[in-house]
């Protein structure tokens, strides 16, 4: 067995260890989640050879160099190509994705444009409490609230190691030591670990809730409606007394909050919930649930290199922001797409998917997908976090180098290889 | 089969929860340690001295001979609905003195616990060392109630 990080998801776990011999995946402390992203380099769908679609309209495996030069060919013909994707690559990656954007003239985006929603515009809390790691949560948090996300099916090892039952400095007793509390629209997995657990009317709840918690806060409420945004009062003031009787609070959102109606809304009330938590001797940390492995890094690669998080326009010399991607696929704004690791087309809404499907597309995947069948050129690559090497960073922006543990079939180039290829033809 | 779903807030609603301390703590927690079997219903002094509290006394012996009798206990885990979240590690106190990381989250390496995470799905690779079985045969049941997906079922 040897010790891994695995890429299965934002949590990136780094106490896990592996031992692959031929196709034969052992694993110690991976979740169904990582254990299947792990094994997938054995399995029998992998894309293994680089494939492009000839004037038939159907795809043929060609030479790494016949693909190169396909794509090379579509890139410059573009006039403002979509670079997209990159949430499942190495920071490494994604930093030279920006550099050939910048030449292509073109525009950047990751999949944390869909994961952060507009959050990132807002200042949420000051001081440490910016700063504060999934260990700080482990270590101080005794309030913890999901909100419209169900980490136990889409982030399995989150409440084991950092939410609701690990002891820290202090927790003394694990989940004794904390309140827990679940917001959504129905009732999930996570509610059976929780004291609070709150479902709100999927119409307008998120908004309802978040108001009355906000004037609750400022003192102004006075008597709740007999409902809370679908919840019994009763219910709402027992959560907004825990809430602020609380240490350290902890909020972590999901795409249940972020897609909500109303959602330009709700984001800014979460803010000033948060805002209005946030003391200096109690802080409020809130935290997006992204899902993939390095959609915070992109997010932070992206801030340092442009100054914007994602949307990047580079058609000036200046990166400018782009409005949205959506909206520029579905205005046939874009000539070409280069995506890295992202199944878009299985992702995006059917018109969206149908407008990006229209204009030639570059995948660079390791397994067989929507986007894949549909592209011009196909280029297959080695897996992030077992067979190519980089650093990522978790939901809560830390750094974590990884560490592969096998080698990527013979003809099978990392992300960071094609890019690079693609940058030398681009001076 | 005893019922041992005996919870501490069945016991508590049946002491006299005054919180005398005679018994070295409040009624809330002897309530917790009688469910799990680690103090003598009879360590509640005043609930045999006191003739006010003859019926709640002969309820709570009632309620408890079938969990002190039971001599037979089992756990098991459907491995179809495991997702290997690791919850059942991290909450284990067994785990958390052969392995104590684990206590701090962190996933169960050695091969001393009662449970670890093998290929995504967790496994209960020491069943005899669980604080069920003798000599503790404590009503334990975190696991259980620390399982997302119901895959733990406890007799």
């Amino acid at each position: 067995m040897q010790d891994t990080v695995c890429c299965g998801c934002s949590v990136v776990c780094d106490d896990v260890a592996v031992s692959l011999k031929k196709s034969d995946l052992q694993s110690l402390g991976l979740c169904t989640l990582g254990h299947a992203y792990c094994a997938s380099i054995r399995s029998k769908t992998r894309l293994t050879k680089p494939q492009v679609k000839m004037g038939t309209g159907k795809q043929q495996a060609v030479s790494l160099s016949a693909a190169y030069e396909q794509a090379v060919s579509i890139l410059s013909e573009s006039k403002r190509p979509l670079l997209l994707g990159w949430s499942n690559s190495p920071s490494e990656v994604s930093s030279l994705g920006i550099t050939l954007a910048k030449r292509l003239k073109g525009v950047f985006d990751s999949t944390a444009s869909f994961e952060y929603g507009r959050l990132l515009d807002y200042k949420l809390v000051g001081g440490e409490a910016e700063k504060a790691t999934l260990e700080d949560v482990r270590n101080f948090a005794d309030f913890i609230v999901y909100w419209g996300v169900n980490p136990a099916e889409s982030h399995h090892r989150h409440a084991s190691r950092y939410t609701v039952f690990p002891k820290g400095t202090n927790i003394p007793e694990g989940r004794e030591s904390r309140v827990i509390a679940v917001v959504d629209i129905r009732e999930s997995e996570s509610m059976r670990l929780a004291n609070h657990q709150l479902i709100l009317d999927p119409r307008n709840g998120d908004e309802h809730f978040l108001n009355a918690l906000l004037n609750e806060l400022k003192g102004t409420l006075g008597t709740p409606p007999e409902q809370v945004g679908g919840v019994p009062a009763i219910e709402f003031l027992s959560f907004s007394k825990q809430i602020k009787e609380a240490d350290y609070i902890a909020i972590f959102y999901g795409n249940g909050l972020l897609h909500a109606p109303h959602e330009s809304n709700t984001l800014p009330l979460l803010a000033k919930v948060a805002n209005r938590l946030d003391k200096k001797k109690r802080p409020c940390v809130i935290l997006p649930m992204v899902t993939l492995c390095n959609s915070a890094g992109v997010v932070k690669t992206s801030l340092e290199e442009t100054g914007l998080p994602f949307l990047v326009d580079f058609t000036s010399q200046t990166p400018k922001p782009y409005p949205s991607m959506q909206e520029g696929l579905r205005n046939n704004e874009f000539d070409a797409a280069l995506i890295v690791g992202w199944d878009a087309l299985s992702f995006l809404p059917g018109p969206i998917a149908k407008s990006l499907q229209s204009i030639p597309i570059i995948s660079l995947s390791t397994q067989p997908t929507m986007t894949t069948r549909e592209s011009m050129v196909v280029i297959p690559t080695a897996l992030t976090g077992v067979e190519a090497d980089g650093t990522v960073y978790r939901m809560d922006g830390v750094a974590v180098p990884l560490k592969p543990f096998a080698k990527a079939p013979q003809n099978i180039p990392t992300e960071h290889q094609v890019i690079t290829h693609l940058l030398t033809q681009f001076q | 089969m005893a019922d041992q779903k005996l919870t501490p807030m069945q016991i508590y609603k049946l002491l006299p929860q005054t919180n005398c301390k005679k018994c070295g703590m409040t009624c809330m927690a002897f309530a917790t340690r009688l469910a799990l079997r680690e103090v003598e219903l009879k360590e509640c002094t005043p609930l045999f001295e006191e003739d006010q509290y003859i019926d709640q006394r002969n309820q709570l012996t009632e309620l408890i001979t079938p969990l002190l009798a039971a001599e037979e206990t089992g756990v098991a885990l459907d491995e179809t609905k495991c997702t290997g979240c690791g919850n059942c590690v991290v909450v284990c106190p067994v785990d958390a003195t052969v392995e104590p990381d684990t206590a701090s989250g962190k996933a169960a390496r050695s091969e001393d616990t009662v449970f670890r995470v093998e290929n995504g799905i967790a496994k209960i690779i020491n069943l005899e060392k669980c604080r069920r079985f003798p000599p503790e045969r404590m009503n334990c049941r975190v696991c259980e109630q620390g399982c997302y997906v119901k895959a733990i079922e406890i007799w």
